[in-house]
C-alpha cells in the first residue's frame, strides 16, 4: 500500500503541493472547505506571475491549469470538506463534511492553508460597509456584487492597489485610499458607513475596506504542537519549519502564505518543495529532487534564510549536564 | 442615508459576462429579496442594499459582513429560526425565513438539528 498524506488548503501552494507528491507515488488526499479549488486564484482578477521569470498570467486560467496537473497525477480532491483538527503528529485529522465528521488516518500532512487579512482596529471598524479587503474582493470577483459605489480603502501597499483597481474594473469609485494611525480614522453613519473621517477631512463614502496586509493561517500545525514565531517581514507570527518546510519530523510539512505569507510564485514553488520532502521522507524520492526545488525560486532562499535565525531561536542554548 | 447604491456587476472588463443562473426568492425580516442560487445569503442581502444583519449582545450596535469567508460571525443571522447561521457561507434557497439576529438571537426548546446545514 502506497503511503498516504492529506493536504489541506487547495489554493495554489496546495495544488502544487499535492500534484508533486502524488506523481512521486503517494496518495494524497487534497482537502478544502470551499466546494472549488483554487484558493486566492478564484477572486483576483488581475494578472499573476506563477513561476519566477515568467509572464503573468490570470489566475483563473492559472487555477485551471494546477488543477489539470492536480488530477493528471491521481490527486484525490475532498472539495467542501472543512478539516477542523489535526492530531497525533498531523497523522490524524477531523474532516467535517456535509454536517457531518470522520476521522482522516495517514502518514503525514502538508498544512497550506493560506492567510487571512490583518485586522485594523479603530473607532466604527465593526460597521456594517466595513469589509475585509479580500472579502470586498471576494464579492466583487467571486460574487459580482458592487456593495456600494463610493469606497475607501485602508492600506497602504499592494493589496490595497490591487483593490483599488479591482474596484474601479467594477465600476467602482475610490474616494480615499491611504495608511493613517487608528486614532485618525473613524467611520460613521445611520445605516451602515456612509462617511470616513480622516483627520480633520470627512469623506463620503459607502464602504470602506481594511487591506492592510495579511496573516498566515497555520491553525493546523499550531495543534500538533508546531512552535509559532514572530517575523514581520512573514507577515506575523509564522509556524516554524525548517530548510525543507518540515515543522514535525517526518509528518508535519507548513508551505506557501500558511508559512509566511508571499506571493503566489512563492506559494507554488514552496508548495512543491513541501510535496517532495514529503515524498522524500516517505522513502519515494531522494534529496536530489529537493535541490531543484529549492532552486525554482529565488524567494526561498531569502525565506529559508529568514526562518533559520527564526528556528534558533527556539533550540535549547543549554542542554544541561549529561546524565550518567 | 442607507442605500448604499450596491449593484450587480453584470459586465466587467476582463471578466465573462454575469450568467444567467435561475433566481430564487426568500425574505429578510419579512420583505422579500431575490438571489441567485449559486450565492450565499450575505451576498444576495448585499445585493439588495440590506447592511444590517445582527446586533451585538453588550452595546446592541450593529454589524454586517466583514471577512466573507466565514470566519468572523459579524453576519450571523436567523434562518428558519435558527440563529447564528453565518449569511456568507450559508447559501440561499427559495423559502428561506431569514431574520436579523438580535444579539445572541433565541433557539426555540424543540429545535432538532439539521445535520445537512
Amino acid at each position: 500500500m502506497s503511503p498516504r498524506i492529506a493536504v489541506v488548503g487547495a489554493g495554489p501552494a496546495g495544488l502544487a503541493a499535492a500534484a508533486v507528491a502524488a506523481r512521486a507515488g503517494v496518495t494524497v488526499d487534497l482537502f478544502d472547505e470551499r466546494d472549488q479549488a483554487g484558493g486566492q486564484l478564484t477572486y483576483r482578477v488581475q494578472p499573476v506571475e506563477a513561476e519566477f521569470g515568467r509572464p503573468a498570467e490570470r489566475p483563473f486560467e492559472l487555477a485551471k491549469r494546477l488543477l489539470a496537473e492536480a488530477a493528471e497525477a491521481r490527486v484525490l480532491p475532498h472539495l467542501g470538506s472543512l478539516v477542523a483538527g489535526s492530531f497525533d503528529n498531523g497523522q490524524q485529522l477531523l474532516v467535517v463534511e456535509n454536517g457531518r465528521s470522520w476521522i482522516w488516518d495517514g502518514d503525514a500532512l502538508i498544512v497550506t492553508s493560506g492567510s487571512t487579512d490583518l485586522p485594523y482596529p479603530f473607532p466604527g471598524a465593526t460597521y456594517p460597509g466595513v469589509f475585509s479587503g479580500r472579502g470586498l474582493q471576494i464579492l466583487i470577483n467571486r460574487y459580482r456584487v458592487l456593495p456600494g459605489r463610493r469606497f475607501a480603502i485602508i492600506g497602504g501597499a499592494e493589496e490595497a492597489e490591487e483593490l483599488a483597481i479591482d474596484i474601479m474594473l467594477a465600476g467602482g469609485e475610490v474616494i480615499w485610499s491611504g495608511i493613517a494611525p487608528a486614532p485618525f480614522l473613524r467611520a460613521g453613519g445611520i445605516k451602515g458607513v456612509d462617511v470616513l473621517g480622516v483627520g480633520n477631512e470627512d469623506f463620503a463614502v459607502d464602504v470602506i475596506a481594511i487591506a492592510v496586509g495579511r496573516q498566515p493561517d497555520a491553525a493546523l500545525a499550531t495543534m500538533v504542537g508546531v512552535p509559532l514565531a514572530f517575523a514581520a517581514d512573514l507577515g506575523g507570527l509564522v509556524p516554524v519549519v525548517d530548510d525543507r518546510l518540515e515543522a514535525v519530523p517526518g509528518h508535519v510539512f507548513v508551505a506557501g502564505d500558511a508559512a509566511g505569507v508571499g506571493s503566489v510564485a512563492v506559494a507554488i514553488a514552496e508548495g512543491r518543495l513541501a510535496g517532495a520532502a514529503a515524498a522524500a521522507r516517505l522513502g519515494l524520492l531522494d534529496d536530489d529532487a529537493l535541490a531543484a526545488m529549492r532552486g525554482a525560486h529565488p524567494d526561498l532562499a531569502l525565506r529559508s534564510a529568514r526562518r533559520a535565525s527564526l528556528q534558533s531561536a527556539f533550540v535549547q542554548p543549554y542542554e544541561g549536564p549529561a546524565l550518567s | 442615508m442607507s442605500d448604499p447604491g450596491a449593484m450587480r456587476i453584470e459586465t466587467h472588463p476582463i471578466l465573462e459576462p454575469l450568467s444567467t443562473v435561475s433566481s430564487v426568492t426568500f425574505s429578510f425580516d419579512g420583505l422579500i429579496v431575490v438571489g441567485r442560487v449559486d450565492e450565499p445569503i450575505a451576498v444576495a442581502l448585499l445585493a439588495a442594499g440590506i447592511r444590517i444583519f445582527r446586533t451585538m449582545p453588550r452595546y446592541g450596535d450593529p454589524r454586517g459582513g466583514y471577512c466573507m469567508v466565514g470566519r468572523c460571525a459579524d453576519c450571523m443571522v436567523v434562518v428558519d429560526g435558527v440563529p447564528g447561521v453565518r449569511a456568507c457561507v450559508t447559501m440561499v434557497s427559495a423559502g428561506l425565513d431569514v431574520r436579523t439576529q438580535q444579539e445572541l438571537g433565541e433557539l426555540d426548546a424543540s429545535f432538532v438539528p439539521d445535520r445537512g446545514r
